[in-house]
């Protein structure tokens, strides 16, 4: 139980903070943007290595001293490129869209993690309201691989038809790397869904016993 | 729910009071009205069997079944 106590009290603690320095963030943003009308013009692009090579100024890498005979360096590339894109008019406020909705929806999810434990805290962890939060957030993080998967294929649209390259060469490769299980946002989504049709269950299980006389 | 529970009927035949009931089957007040109310999910055995035992009745005195058309 005094376990419990510390981990919740930690949890609660460091998602005030971490709302609270969100927000004080969020709003210098806004203030930047809006009233001060100083908003960078300079976005970054960055082009993931997988899909696209360059053979331009490769760094050469050997074998070290006395290695020569256990391994060789066959291959050397950059895993990505960063593009520093600076736009001539005012088009870049679009840009800032859907970083503003991303900040916004990040926002949410802090405050619903925060509603979640404070339930905890007080308590009041079973009821449907932390269902259609654990089942809020479970979507929201899955849909961040969508935007992730939607972000690249807009990252390609635009080099492709916005940008000229002699040096870098988009394969379009559709390769996917399996990904970390544990840091995966598919997988860790998939994983809260679960856990919130499991708490609907033993919510529906506590309702039925709390009835039971 | 189909089951409609009679317990209020009883209470009446006996002239007693939910109060009195509810301390002698031994639930809170607000359990027996989950019960005379029809909210209630089910009832264990003990209890059903301290309410007759209370009402000096049958289990069919109190659970009725209706079907629902």
């Amino acid at each position: 139980m005094r376990f419990k106590g510390t981990v919740i009290r930690t949890s609660s603690w460091l998602l005030d903070v971490l709302i609270g320095l969100y927000a004080i963030g969020f709003l210098a943003m806004i203030v930047m943007l809006i009233v001060n009308g100083n908003a960078p013009n300079e976005f970054s692009l960055i082009l993931p290595g997988k899909n696209y090579l360059s053979w331009i100024a490769q760094p050469e890498v050997v074998a070290g001293p006395g290695m020569e005979g256990v391994f060789g360096v066959t291959d050397v590339h950059p895993i990505g490129y960063r593009l520093g894109i600076e736009f001539k008019d005012n088009r870049f406020y679009i840009l800032y869209i859907p970083t503003l909705i991303y900040a916004l929806i990040y926002f949410y999810v802090m405050i619903l993690l925060g509603r979640l434990v404070r339930s905890a805290k007080n308590d009041d962890f079973f009821n449907y309201k932390n269902v259609s939060r654990l089942r809020i957030i479970g979507l929201i993080i899955l849909s961040t691989q969508v935007f992730n998967w939607l972000s690249t294929f807009i990252k390609g649209w635009f080099f492709d038809n916005y940008l000229v390259s002699t040096d870098i060469t988009h394969t379009k490769s559709i390769a996917i790397a399996l990904p970390n299980l544990f840091s995966s946002p598919v997988v860790i989504g998939l994983l809260i869904l679960i856990i919130s049709e499991a708490f609907a269950h033993g919510l529906k299980l506590k309702q039925e016993q709390d009835l039971t006389i | 729910m189909a089951i409609i529970v009679n317990v209020d009927v009883m209470l009446a035949k006996r002239k007693m009071q939910s109060k009195e009931l509810a301390e002698k089957v031994g639930i809170t007040l607000a359990n027996l009205s989950i019960l005379k109310t029809g909210k209630a999910k089910a009832i264990r055995f003990s209890t059903l069997e301290a309410i007759c035992e209370a009402l000096d009745c049958q289990p069919g005195d109190i659970l009725e079944y209706m079907p629902i058309e």
